[in-house]
């Protein structure tokens, strides 16, 4: 039996090296470690290079609770709430990314938008808001985190019902929607998507991001074969400064 | 894996020492010999003794069984099942034993590793163990009383095949490693137990069908060696039925008999059945072929409806227990490449790893990780992976964090030591598992967050694979009722039990759909293990498969959309992917696979014993016993085979109505099968708990009558010293005949080990001294002990001298050399406490005088020292060691030693050593080894060292203990000093694995490597110093003021490294002083690269 494919690669570079002991080989280039995002690269499976913008976020930092107060939140989407149980056949198979322009029957026109909620509904949102404990606040930290993991590796059907238990938990975590928004429309779901980005850009309107995640979303249901790669992953940087040990881990919970 | 007690290994090595320095006594050898054995640290893994056991034996007819009180009913079992066994071997082989065999049983397989009785480690897969010597059989409870009765039966079958071949105390003592071909052994000692299982059966059959059987000739020759051991002991199981079906079962009876006529396997088989090696295989190779061919017609390849997850023809990858993420894009996995084993989480889409959980974890957070059936769990929540490691003497459940990646809690339990099949209840917080311990293994659920435990089952028959119902508030699982397996369900509120699948076969593996309205199951009703879904709504069962191969551990995903499941082909375990059809899809799916049922040429399970042609032949265990009929006890033997029902009939016969009375009221209660929601508060439960009782007692009835059983002494076990071997040595050395003889003896339990040692010089010069050793060593608790005395002489010639004719003596006319005789004296002491398994700290104190003399023509004293030396050493090796050498892993030790002088002539040093390895795995086989090594034995008569060559060249050859390690393209101990440093290099990348020859004979080469490797190092003296930097110019002046100056000495090389018998390496290596380089030397040694 013959071993190993990874040690026969190696037994025949050993070969290679001592036979080819005074002669230079010249080196392929090195495949960058730096995950896509990072590198301003494609994503796994998109046909062009998008502008990483995703430092934004870190620069801008934190959104302060008190910007709900101006953001007319509404009530946690219940279409989001609904794709518990919806059927994901339209997105891509799981652990895929999609490859080119997205399928003809998500290019629809996105529906207008809806009136903001009551001032009460807002009042109660922001009771339950500040009621959160900070294993709460923590905990969903940990999800989004875990999330854009699985984001970097194209879970995106991990990424999605695991951002869906979070927010159920707690419905007014803007990456939360931000990061859910980006998973629908990264399964094809672009209703939904809006939805996500719009319910963040109103918990925290000083934040660009969210409104340019928006923004693209709809240029790409306008415009035919833009792609939906160039949206923003909230909290992304973060969570990499955490994995390197240069962030704060707990200090600071997650903006609401 | 090296697992050698360390005061045992110091006894073995001392003894070694002692032996080799008077049959090739060197020049020059002296009490520096024994000082640096001592001295020298070894490596190795632990045999840890958590355990103070507590032995008791019972002494029963034919044998002596040892256990602990507190599993004195496991004990009672075992008597029963072991007193069966007898009487169904003794007819079968048509032999009586001339000695009761000494039998160990352990609770737990962890109890067992814990056995002296054997010094190797003894891993997971081993089921017992009987030795040829003193006939003593070691076995472990697994959690299952018919896996149980099987081993001992299996193991009792070896005792009879010792006693056959080695008949008398002689040929014990002279012959015990002489054994017939082992696939004669084993496939005997399986032909006696029951027959094959589904399993079995799945391995056989799939060999069968891929054209993957073994060749007879090369289990014959290649036993050890063989990638697939398993399939080996089913071939030998399936060859002797084979036998018995087609030439008559007194064939079987008869083969080793005919085996110590003729020990040449061919002309045996000839003699035997008139048929030589080659034919019978062709023959039984064809009779297998008819047997499973003709299920390719109506059976289905896995493959042809399901898609392979992990995309890897490696024969040592393997995947198993798959457990499904939240989303369904993941699998977590236990894993294998043949070298180490974790948990990985992979993509269900490609079958590529995402995340390792368990990197680090080894040595860490447990001592191994355990492989076994549903160790790894993962939560319905989604954030946690729980698995199972073995922490010290028992399994732990290990709670890893899938957000924050890291381990978050570890769950161990009184009284339990195994632990498996877990499952997460709906509420990600409650976690039910099978537990294995006190002689028996039942269903309990743990609350993660409180640690507080349930124990849900309390009967002594095998419960497995509990399965949490969506509502969280019933478990399904699997119980063998009757020697099968039925699938219940434990009603979590009540605390009530009903059963839910009843089939004529084992039903396993129950798996609830997420509406919790059906139960998809294995069932093995046609000797294959098939899938099925049992609807609760409308009561219908559903077949899902009709597959040639069979299903291992199905699991739904979360949306009950896909389904993973576990198979075996191409002779190795596959992790398979299906869609779960559609109800409509289903019901015509099913209907399509029934209506092959009559169509069906085999029902494998009926087809288990091998002749066609013979029924009568079909059971020939039966067979056998039945021409013994006139005995009750062989008539009741029969009866417990049949099964319980028969067993009632016989009891009836037997007058103890009352007894089958109560049988009947349990088997009318318990068996059938009763739908979900009827069993409510029925009596089942109890009702097999009685029958559980009564079916033990019924199994007593055999072998020993019940009031026999418990009349039987019961005494506490206390060591006595019995005779384990003799070993002789004999040399020749410059006109001397020299011989060592060594006695062995230890107790029944291997506790203590005592070892005797004297020698024989013949000389016409010189009379012959008294000289012996005496070593002992403890290793019944924890820390082991072991202590040496010794008195010893050694001869050798003059050779500086010392005579008054030119260093010569006159004898008449004649001139001669002198002879020295070297006396030593002393007394060896070391204690080692393992920390765990991989770390320990060892204590030693040596005295050793020594006082030479010339012995011969005159009486002279020439000089004398003392040594009182004292030593600590901490050791960690937490190494896998592959055939060649180290796999993975690291290992280092640090030591320290000083002499205490007394007076002037003592030796006085202070010694100091240390030594890392470290090997980074760079692929499946291939190895990068580091090492780097120090030792300084400073002070006034500090020990010297030799450096050069190979690291180990023969075992005795001069210096062979003083040798550091290699440095290769030099001579053997081509340097010398009182401190040496050394670092080494090398990567090993494997040639060739398994390859067989046909020529001359038939035998293997498991393995060749070959590895290019560095060495750098040097040795020097007190008054020298070493020039760390090597390199130096070619156009240097020599300075006169630094002639002491010692430098950097190197070598390259490339080698070649066979595994044929034991490790041979083949090396060839340029010396370097860093100024010019040599030409080739070549090296050749025996022993594992370093």
């Amino acid at each position: 039996m013959i071993s190993g494919t990874s040690d026969w690669k190696l037994s025949l570079c050993l070969l290679a090296l001592a036979a080819a002991a005074c002669t230079q080989v010249a080196r392929p280039p090195r495949q960058s470690a730096v995950p896509w995002w990072e590198a301003g690269g494609n994503p796994p499976g998109a046909e062009e290079v998008q502008q990483d913008t995703s430092a934004r976020a870190v620069a801008e930092g934190p959104e302060p609770p008190d910007s709900l107060a101006a953001a007319g939140a509404e009530a946690h989407p219940p279409e989001a709430a609904e794709s518990l149980d919806s059927p994901t056949a339209a997105g891509p198979a799981a652990g895929q990314a999609p490859a080119g322009p997205a399928p003809p029957e998500v290019e629809a026109a996105l529906p207008p938008e809806r009136p903001a909620p009551s001032p009460e509904v807002v009042k109660a949102q922001r009771r339950a808001y500040e009621s959160r404990t900070r294993e709460d606040r923590e905990r969903v930290e940990r999800v989004n985190e875990y999330a854009l993991w699985c984001i970097e590796r194209g879970l995106w059907e991990e990424a999605r019902i695991h951002l869906e238990q979070a927010i159920a938990v707690d419905s007014l975590s803007a990456s939360l929607h931000n990061n859910l928004g980006i998973l629908y429309e990264r399964l094809g779901e672009r209703e939904k998507a809006r939805a996500e980005y719009e319910f963040a850009a109103r918990l925290a309107p000083g934040k660009r991001l969210y409104q340019a995640n928006l923004g693209h979303l709809r240029r790409a249901a306008e415009a035919r074969g833009v792609p939906a790669d160039s949206v923003e992953i909230d909290g992304l940087p973060r969570a990499r400064e955490r994995r390197r040990g240069t962030a704060p881990a707990r200090e600071t919970p997650e903006e609401g | 894996m090296p697992t050698m007690n360390t005061a045992q290994r110091r006894i073995r090595a001392g003894a070694l020492l002692l032996a080799a320095v008077l049959v090739w006594p060197p020049a020059g050898a002296s009490a520096q010999d024994i000082l640096s054995s001592q001295l020298r640290q070894g490596f190795g893994k632990n045999k840890v003794r958590y355990k103070d056991f507590d032995w008791h034996f019972v002494e029963s007819e034919h044998l002596l069984l040892h256990y602990e009180p507190e599993f004195e009913d496991l004990a009672d079992r075992a008597v029963d099942y072991l007193e069966e066994a007898y009487v169904h071997i003794s007819a079968l082989m048509r032999h009586e034993l001339s000695t009761k065999p000494p039998i160990v049983i352990f609770k737990s397989h962890y109890e067992f590793q814990q056995t002296n009785i054997i010094q190797a480690f003894l891993p997971p897969g081993v089921a017992g163990f009987a030795e040829p010597l003193r006939y003593r059989m070691v076995i472990p409870f697994n959690g299952d009383l018919d896996d149980f009765r099987n081993v001992l039966t299996h193991e009792l079958m070896h005792i009879f095949q010792y006693d056959i071949v080695n008949r008398g105390p002689v040929r014990r003592i002279s012959n015990p490693i002489a054994r017939p071909p082992t696939w004669i052994m084993e496939g005997l000692a399986e032909y006696s137990t029951e027959e094959m299982n589904t399993i079995d059966e799945m391995v056989l059959r799939d060999a069968v069908l891929t054209d993957r059987l073994i060749p007879l000739e090369v289990m014959d020759s290649s036993w050890n060696y063989l990638p697939n051991p398993f399939l080996a002991y089913k071939q030998s199981h399936s060859l002797m039925e084979y036998l018995a079906a087609n030439f008559g079962p007194e064939k079987v009876s008869r083969i080793l008999r005919v085996w110590d006529q003729q020990t040449d396997t061919d002309r045996l088989l000839e003699r035997l059945i008139d048929m030589d090696m080659s034919t019978l295989d062709e023959r039984w190779q064809a009779h297998m072929r008819k047997r499973y061919w003709p299920l390719l017609q109506h059976r289905d390849y896995v493959s042809e409806f399901a898609t392979r997850v992990v995309d890897n023809d490696e024969i040592h990858g393997l995947y198993m227990s798959p457990e499904w993420s939240l989303g369904g894009d993941m699998l977590a996995v236990l894993s294998t490449d043949g070298v180490e084993q974790h948990v990985d989480i992979i993509r269900v889409s490609n079958g590529r790893r995402v995340q390792r959980v368990t990197t680090g974890m080894r040595t860490r957070v447990f001592d191994d990780l355990t492989f076994g059936d549903g160790t790894v769990a993962w939560a319905p929540d989604g954030s946690t992976i729980a698995l199972v490691g073995k922490d010290g003497p028992k399994d732990a459940i290990v709670l890893w964090d899938l957000y924050e990646k890291k381990l978050v809690n570890t769950l161990s339990f009184d009284d339990i030591e195994i632990v498996e099949g877990l499952d997460w209840a709906p509420d990600s917080r409650r976690l039910a598992f099978v537990g294995t311990g006190y002689g028996q293994s039942d269903i309990y659920m743990v609350d993660v967050a409180t640690e507080q435990v349930r124990q849900l089952t309390g009967t002594s028959r095998r419960e497995d694979h509990p399965d949490f119902h969506p509502d969280g508030r019933r478990l399904a699982f699997s119980a063998k009722v009757e020697g099968q397996f039925d699938i219940r369900v434990f009603d979590l509120d009540t605390g009530r039990q009903s059963t839910l699948v009843a089939t004529p076969g084992d039903d396993l593996w129950p798996e609830w759909t997420p509406e919790g309205d059906r139960v998809l199951f294995v069932s093995t009703r046609e000797g294959i293990n098939d899938l099925f879904l049992q609807d609760l709504g409308d009561g219908r069962e559903y077949r899902l498969t009709r597959t040639l191969s069979g299903i291992m551990n199905p699991s739904l995903s979360p949306d009950g959309q896909q389904l993973v499941l576990n198979t075996y082909y191409h002779s190795r375990r596959e992790m398979y992917r299906m869609d779960m059809p559609t109800m409509p899809e289903l019901r015509r799916r099913s209907d399509e696979l029934a209506a092959r049922v009559g169509a069906e040429p085999v029902a494998a399970a009926e087809a288990t014993a091998a002749g066609g042609e013979d029924p009568a032949g079909q059971d020939p265990i039966l067979l056998v016993e039945k021409g013994a009929a006139d005995s009750a006890a062989a008539g009741l033997a029969d009866a417990t085979r049949l099964g319980l029902e028969e067993a009632v009939a016989i009891l009836d016969r037997k007058a103890d109505s009352n007894q089958a009375m109560k049988l009947a009221e349990a088997t009318g209660g318990g068996a059938g099968p009763v739908a979900a929601g009827e069993g409510g508060p029925s009596p089942a439960g109890a009702l097999e708990d009685m029958g559980d009782a009564l079916r033990r007692d019924t199994a007593r009835l055999p072998g020993v009558p019940e009031s026999a059983l418990e009349g039987l002494p019961r005494r506490r076990y206390t060591p006595k010293l019995e005779f384990d071997g003799v070993a002789l040595q004999m040399g020749y050395y410059s006109g001397f005949l020299a011989g060592v003889a060594q006695l062995s003896m230890s107790d029944l339990l291997g506790n203590h080990d005592l070892t005797l040692f004297t020698d024989y010089v013949g000389s016409q010069e010189i009379n012959n001294d008294f000289t012996f050793a005496a070593g002992y060593s403890y290793h019944g608790r924890r820390p082991t002990y072991s202590a040496m005395v010794f008195n010893w002489n050694q001869y050798f010639n003059d050779n500086e001298g010392r005579g008054p004719f030119g260093g010569y003596y006159g004898i008449g006319a004649r001139l001669t050399r002198g002879l020295v005789r070297s006396r030593q004296t002393g007394v060896l002491a070391d204690m080692s406490y393992p920390l765990d398994v991989y770390r320990r700290i060892e204590l030693s104190y040596s005295f050793v005088d020594e006082q030479r003399e010339i012995a011969w023509p005159v009486q002279e004293p020439i000089d004398g020292s003392s040594t009182h030396l004292f030593k600590a050493a901490y050791v960690h090796d937490s190494l896998n060691i592959g055939l060649l050498g180290p796999t993975a892993g690291r290992r280092y030790y640090l030591s320290a030693g000083r002499t205490l002088a007394l007076r002037e002539v003592d030796r006085n040093f202070t010694h100091v050593e240390v030594d890392y390895r470290h090997y980074l795995r760079l692929g499946r086989w291939s190895v990068l080894g580091l090492r780097g090594t120090g030792i300084g034995s400073l002070g006034r008569d500090g020990l010297e060292y030799n450096l050069g060559g190979p690291a180990w060249f023969l075992p005795f050859y001069p210096g062979y203990n003083l040798n550091v390690g290699p440095l290769r393209g030099y001579a053997f101990s081509k340097f010398t000093g009182t401190r040496v440093a050394l670092v080494n290099g090398e990567i090993r990348v494997p040639f060739i694995r398994n390859i067989t020859f046909g020529w001359p004979g038939t035998f293997a080469i498991p393995a060749v490597d070959g590895a290019i490797f560095a060495d750098l190092g040097s040795a020097w003296n007190k008054d020298q110093t070493l020039d760390p930097w090597p390199l130096q110019s070619p156009h240097a002046e020599i300075d006169p003021a630094a002639a002491e100056e010692v430098r950097i000495q190197g070598g390259v090389g490339f080698g070649l490294l066979v595994y044929f018998l034991a490790p041979l390496n083949f090396e060839f290596a340029r010396r370097t002083d860093f100024k010019d380089i040599s030409g080739w030397h070549m090296h050749f040694s025996f022993g594992r690269s370093f």
